[in-house]
């Protein structure tokens, strides 16, 4: 078996163009199926198990028995969860079921950080966005919102071919609910027009412009900087723009694709992006930037958080309350990002970020009820303000890319 | 509901079609005029570098003879003495094509290389082997990104048998460039694999549309250096060729291009890299040393390249400005010993085409800058490029050695 992995070629998904024209051409059936309302299950399951294989396959064999273990693993997790909740609703079971479900994660983000950078034999590509996934579902069993689940539907859930390797995350309810009821022929067409312009959207965005600004304008900006060195120099700042725009057209042109062909197999995956760049503050950014991870945070971490340090009257401050639970959403998002001092200086400085933002926010309110009170015309809010904020907004944001990218741990430290 | 169909894919039909007839219809090997060769022969970009089309189209041209000039940053120093310029002004019976720019290396130039296998084969070529390229660190990684291109990579993968260089070859390719779209072949042939079938024939594919690709995009040239730096350079030379007249001209021009500095450095130079921070350069060349590399391994697949297409080829070892070496304090001790290992690892084997004007960084106006040649400095070059290019010349016996692969000779440190 490890033989035959390991002799198979390997395609990345939505890696190069071609990969769309085996993929498209493996999907044509289905697409036929779905516009005369028929879903050919079998069919979908193996040209998914086959583009999951040659996911992992050459010299990422190891990878496809961390995948199989992972999700035999996840699941078992999750349906005994569930079963269990039917039942009773021990808090500590609850906590026991989603520190298991993480677990594996946590060894995968754990293990380079401890041993000189080597990988865990437990990670695969997509480890992160499967956990998301399966941590959902057991936290929607604990609220009752999930009242069936059974072995299928789980795995299809979580192995769906097109968002597998890096989202879009879905919710199981939504995606159950696309999966069971397939769309009528005019609704079917939309989708398969949305789906033919974000490919090729993403085209352009990943193959063009992503490869414009990572290669053609990165790589000598990277090379200027480090030949200057110090603290921060003129090209540090271009590399901060050029990586910028890299990292957002890159993701967002993936997410374009994931979206696509998820469309195409009849599931109207969430969307990742909205124009992010003209946020005009921090708290819009998020609302705008991968949006299925910071939408998934802000329920299953950021929410619950507050409602659990609420609960028990930790603080008496309803803001300090929220500035915690905003410090600890982005500070775990940076670990999740890896363990590393500059994702996780990037979570915290997006934490921050978003309580000084909060804070003006509030202030601004302030001050314009006062006013009010008085008689004066509010705060005045035109172009100027609004471009402003748009411009301070993309500006920190791109920093906190330059934190990100780790560039500022070449340029210090190596 | 068929015209809805067509209002979705449309489209992307008539796009697919579109391109399909413009640059797959279009003939991957085209003629090129001459002309347009000259203009890719000192272009210098980028484009023509990567470009298998305009490589191919001057090196087998049969009424006019191009020969292949590997190195990197010197060929930008057009000055009046530039090979170019020369060749043209003298109407010699070849003309240089410059391959390399700033950061290049051997590295990169064995994968140039693997494009024109076929054009160089028993022909000749001139190779400038700079000292500075033999940093510890060897070929800079973001350098080698920026000049591979992944048709470069394919060929090589088609070229290559499995031998020992190849393996070399592909370890040292993974390891200045970890991420590539060719990665996983690459590691098959590093690990002494062979290729399976499919990715031969992926292999053919790519390279088929890459092809195409390349004899498309290769209609436009930029960069036309020929008319605005050779042809007018070429036009003011002193005619006939005297060589006693040429020092004099080269002289009188440096003279007054490095009249603002104590170094003979030309004068925008200067200027422009130095001035700000001279005092910190002081003695900054120190520590320098460029005894062990692994480029020595990277220079040693190039010369198996060499011996393979049985291309005969002179080797240049460039000097560094004597004045400046002093300022910043480089070891010329070191460099001489570098300079040895380098002539030993070259006639060891049997290349013995070998200018070495490795000590003559101290002669009038022989640099341009730092370390790259200039005026006198290129007028040296010709009294070697000249009749090696025109004269004949007897065919070369190579005796390839694979220990200068190892990592033991990459990191010798020669005996004082």
């Amino acid at each position: 078996m490890t033989q035959w992995l390991a002799t198979l070629p390997n395609l990345q998904p939505y890696g190069d163009p071609m990969y769309f024209g085996y993929l498209l051409l493996a999907l044509l059936p289905i697409v036929v199926g779905l516009y005369f309302g028929r879903r050919f299950a079998l069919y979908e399951t193996a040209v998914s198990f086959i583009f999951i294989l040659l996911m992992f396959t050459g010299p990422h064999w190891p990878q496809f028995y961390a995948l199989v273990a992972y999700i035999i693993w996840e699941t078992l997790l999750v349906l005994a969860y569930h079963h269990y909740r039917q039942q009773a609703d021990n808090r500590w079971i609850f906590y026991g079921a989603v520190g298991l479900s993480i677990l594996p994660l946590v060894f995968v983000k754990v293990t380079p950080a401890i041993d000189n950078g080597h990988a865990s034999l437990l990670g695969f590509l997509g480890i992160s966005y499967l956990t998301f996934k399966a941590v959902g579902m057991i936290m929607e069993s604990r609220d009752g919102a999930i009242k069936e689940l059974s072995l299928w539907p789980v795995v299809r859930f979580l192995l769906f071919m097109p968002t597998l390797s890096s989202g879009p995350i879905d919710r199981y309810r939504r995606f159950e609910e696309d999966y069971q009821n397939l769309p009528s022929r005019a609704a079917y067409m939309a989708m398969l027009q949305k789906a033919v312009w974000y490919i090729m959207l993403g085209f352009f965005y990943k193959f063009i412009l992503a490869y414009f600004f990572g290669t053609i304008l990165l790589k000598p900006l990277e090379g200027q900087a480090l030949a200057i060195g110090g603290v921060f120099n003129l090209p540090t700042l271009g590399v901060m723009y050029a990586y910028g725009f890299d990292l957002f057209f890159d993701f967002a042109g993936y997410s374009l694709f994931a979206i696509a062909i998820s469309y195409l197999m009849g599931v109207k995956t969430p969307e990742n992006f909205n124009k992010p760049f003209i946020s005009r503050n921090l708290k819009e950014f998020w609302n705008r930037w991968h949006m299925s991870l910071s939408f998934w945070f802000r329920d299953y971490v950021f929410m619950r958080f507050v409602f659990v340090l609420m609960k028990h009257k930790v603080f008496k401050n309803r803001n300090v309350t929220s500035s915690v639970a905003y410090i600890v959403d982005m500070g775990l998002m940076g670990f999740w990002h890896g363990i590393t001092w500059y994702y996780i200086v990037y979570g915290f400085f997006h934490g921050f970020g978003l309580v000084i933002n909060d804070w003006w926010l509030r202030k601004k309110k302030r001050t314009n009820l006062a006013r009010k009170k008085a008689g004066q015309a509010p705060l005045p809010s035109n172009w100027f303000t609004i471009g402003f904020s748009i411009f301070l907004t993309f500006n920190i944001t791109m920093f906190s890319f330059l934190i990100f990218s780790g560039f500022l741990d070449r340029l210090w430290f190596h | 509901m068929l015209k809805k169909f067509w209002l979705i894919l449309g489209p992307v039909i008539i796009a697919l079609v579109a391109i399909i007839g413009i640059v797959f219809l279009n003939d991957a090997h085209p003629t090129v005029s001459y002309q347009k060769e000259l203009t890719a022969s000192t272009a210098l970009t980028l484009q023509v570098f990567k470009s298998a089309t305009l490589k191919q189209a001057a090196l087998s041209d049969k009424e006019h003879r191009f020969v292949p000039f590997f190195g990197s940053s010197e060929w930008n120093r057009m000055d009046e003495m530039h090979p170019s310029v020369l060749a043209e002004g003298y109407q010699r019976s070849y003309r240089p094509f410059l391959l390399g720019q700033k950061g290049a290396t051997s590295l990169t130039q064995f994968f140039g290389m693997q494009q024109m296998t076929k054009q160089m084969q028993g022909k000749q070529a001139v190779f400038v082997i700079s000292p500075q390229w033999f940093t510890l660190q060897g070929a800079n990684p973001d350098a080698f990104t920026y000049y591979f291109g992944t048709a470069q990579g394919l060929k090589f993968l088609q070229n290559q048998t499995g031998s020992q260089a190849d393996k070399v070859a592909a370890r040292r390719f993974l390891q200045v460039m970890p991420k590539s779209n060719v990665k996983t072949m690459m590691k098959r042939v590093a690990k002494g694999q062979d290729l399976t079938q499919f990715d031969q024939q992926k292999i053919q594919l790519q390279l088929n549309m890459l092809e195409h690709e390349d004899a498309f995009f290769s209609t436009w040239l930029t960069n036309d250096n020929f008319t605005k730096r050779v042809k007018p350079k070429a036009d003011a030379l002193p005619q006939p060729y005297n060589r006693e007249a040429l020092t004099q001209r080269a002289t009188k021009l440096a003279r007054q291009e490095t009249n603002t500095n104590p170094f003979s450095i030309q004068n925008s130079f200067f200027i422009k890299r130095i001035k700000g921070h001279e005092r910190k350069l002081a003695n900054s060349q120190v520590h320098f040393s460029y005894l062990q590399s692994p480029e020595y391994t990277d220079f040693q697949l190039v010369l198996n390249q060499f011996a393979k297409t049985n291309t005969n080829v002179l080797f240049i070892i460039p000097p560094v400005n004597q004045k400046w070496a002093a300022y910043t304090g480089l070891n010329e001790d070191m460099y001489a010993q570098t300079v040895a290992k380098i002539r030993y690892q070259l006639e060891q084997q049997g290349f013995n085409h070998i200018a070495d004007l490795s000590k003559d960084g101290g002669h009038p106006y022989f640099m341009q800058d730092t370390i790259h040649m200039g005026w006198n400095g290129w007028l040296a070059v010709d009294d070697y490029v000249d009749p090696f290019l025109t004269k004949p010349q007897p065919k070369p016996h190579y005796r390839i050695n694979n220990d200068f692969l190892s990592r033991q000779w990459a990191n010798y440190l020669p005996k004082k």
